[in-house]
């Protein structure tokens, strides 16, 4: 053997892998072997020293995050978990509209026939409006929620999926109505699910196709219908809504709250669309403070552009730079008034909060809010 | 291995916290692979990133019974670093390319060894890394690199070779006789 068949094997035996015994036996006689040997050592050893000489590099927050509504899914369970939306003053909110194990949606969404999902649709006597639900029926208990307020008083109900027999479902629902007589406070409406403790749950069985009255104490008969759908829409809470927002319209649907690569905050599923006495949402974050986002200018809001196909907003406080994502487009307007309040935090509530609210009386309700 | 199922079944399960273990325990030394192979340091963070997210988003590739996962996280930062220089060629003659002249900004340059290693082409540093600093077997660097071990062992040998004719070359400058 000479230095040349053998030199290939002195890069595996430097490796540690196994070498022929007739390899060894010319690597003892073979200076120029043993050099090549000694070289790859050296050159070893000095690359993993300058390598570590320069490893103290930290690593940077996960992009990955971006990509995945873990943050949501905590959320979520945190609710699910506790069975309670925190205590939270709402100023002047239309709607929050809560699933607590199924989702909320505003896009149609199309029948599956005998799909798992069961999206319940409650229309109430005044008006033509309807709020609805969405609940599965092919994993046990599910449960889902709404509030309704700017109405005369604040309606908040909430349906149980108790069993599916074929054609039909049982449910179990509660409701909750507070006349506007009767409201401690005009400018704020709250809602947590303990408003629903020591109120008796009704049970029904609703019929494909059919129709329920369930009678509300001092507000009337609210109808209630099915439709089954074959998967859990995204955007279920109104199925009225567009992609494309109306002319006047500003709404915030599934937020993810980005600063700097760092996501603050990923509300999937979660929204908030003034009605026309509202003209801002609120996005509360514990730790972070709260953001109002308007169409209209307002005390201490910054003017900023809406960006790319208007489902994003970008702007700075405080010398960082945020980027509110949305699941769909915000409003048809250019521009939108930001304001970040970083110290403002409920009393109350620890919890992440999405809503609408009132921007000309947003001083009143800052200073009112407990 | 079991611990590599064990973990790629939470990721599979969708589980944030085992990928965030998963994250921190090889973003790092995936970034330095990856700087051997795009030659900046943002870049390769860029793909780094890349790399955990299309894993995050579409856990569905390893098999554990073919290597380690961290084999197989290599091998996807890798061809994800191979798209990285196929889009940065496509890139306009008169449009400045935003990393130019900084290929040889790797860890190791600055060093006499990093003069010679940042001479070597991308193959023969990317994979020169992988065995010298990260210490990854035949096996992995099989799998990362998608060729038999045999062809492992004869690349490296070659790779070796190249750096130590550069390093001993006088007019390197990279290295000086002892």
């Amino acid at each position: 053997m000479n230095c040349a068949e053998a030199a290939e094997c002195v890069s595996a035996l430097f490796d540690g892998e196994p070498i022929s015994r007739e390899v060894v036996a010319h690597l003892s006689d073979c200076k120029e072997c043993r050099a090549r040997l000694n070289d790859y050592a050296e050159m070893g050893a000095e690359l993993r020293e300058a390598a570590s000489g320069a490893g103290a590099q930290t690593i940077p927050e996960g992009r990955w995050r971006l990509a995945e509504p873990a943050a949501a899914t905590n959320w979520l369970r945190k609710w699910r978990g506790t069975m309670r939306i925190p205590r939270f003053a709402f100023a002047l909110m239309l709607i929050a509209i809560f699933a607590l194990s199924g989702g909320l949606a505003l896009v149609k969404a199309r029948p599956g026939g005998n799909g798992p999902v069961l999206l319940l649709s409650f229309k109430i006597p005044q008006g033509d409006k309807a709020w609805d639900c969405a609940l599965r029926t092919d994993r046990g208990p599910d449960s889902c929620a709404f509030f309704g307020a700017n109405l005369p008083g604040e309606l908040a109900v909430s349906a149980r999926f108790i069993r599916r027999e074929g054609e039909r479902v049982q449910l179990g629902i509660k409701t909750n109505f507070t006349p506007a007589a009767a409201m401690q406070r005009q400018y704020t409406h709250t809602f947590e699910l303990k408003m629903f403790d020591g109120i008796s749950e009704q049970e029904y069985w609703l019929e494909r196709e059919e129709k329920l009255n369930v009678p509300v104490a001092q507000f009337g008969t609210v109808e209630v219908s099915g439709e089954y759908l074959d998967h859990m829409p995204v955007m279920a809470s109104n199925p009225r809504e567009t992609l494309d927002p109306g002319k006047a319209e500003f709404r915030i649907l599934s937020p993810v709250l980005i600063r700097d690569h760092q996501m603050l905050v990923n509300m999937a599923r979660a929204m908030a669309i003034p009605d026309e006495k509202d003209n801002g949402v609120m996005l509360h974050i514990p730790r972070e403070g709260l953001f109002i986002f308007s169409p209209v200018p307002f005390e201490e809001g910054a003017e900023v552009a809406v960006r790319h196909g208007s489902n994003q907003i970008e702007f700075t406080a405080e010398g960082k730079s945020y980027l509110l994502v949305t699941g769909a487009p915000i409003t048809r307007a250019e521009h939108v008034w930001v304001r970040h309040l970083p110290d403002w935090h409920p009393s109350n509530n620890q919890g992440w909060f999405l809503g609408g609210v009132n921007v000309q009386r947003l001083r009143e309700f800052l200073e009112k809010v407990p | 291995m079991a611990d590599d199922h064990e973990l790629w079944e939470r990721i599979r399960e969708r589980d944030a916290n085992a990928f965030e273990v998963f994250y921190r325990d090889n973003a790092g030394r995936l970034c330095a692979y990856l700087r051997q192979i795009v030659g900046n340091t943002q870049a390769a963070e860029d793909v780094m990133q890349e790399t955990f997210t299309q894993i995050w988003k579409s856990p569905n590739g390893f098999r554990p019974e073919l290597g380690s996962l961290r084999g197989y996280l290599f091998g996807i930062g890798r061809k994800r670093a191979a798209e990285w220089w196929r889009k940065r060629e496509r890139l306009p003659e008169e449009q400045p390319r935003e990393h130019e002249g900084e290929v040889a900004d790797s860890a190791a340059s600055s060093s006499a060894i990093g003069d010679a290693f940042a001479r070597l082409q991308e193959e023969q540093r990317s994979l020169l890394w992988l065995r010298e600093v990260q210490g990854q077997s035949y096996a992995e660097l099989a799998a990362i690199l998608q060729i038999p071990v045999g062809t492992v062992k004869s690349r490296l040998f070659a790779a070796r070779e190249e750096l130590r004719r550069i390093w001993r070359s006088p007019r390197s400058g990279a290295r000086s006789e002892k």
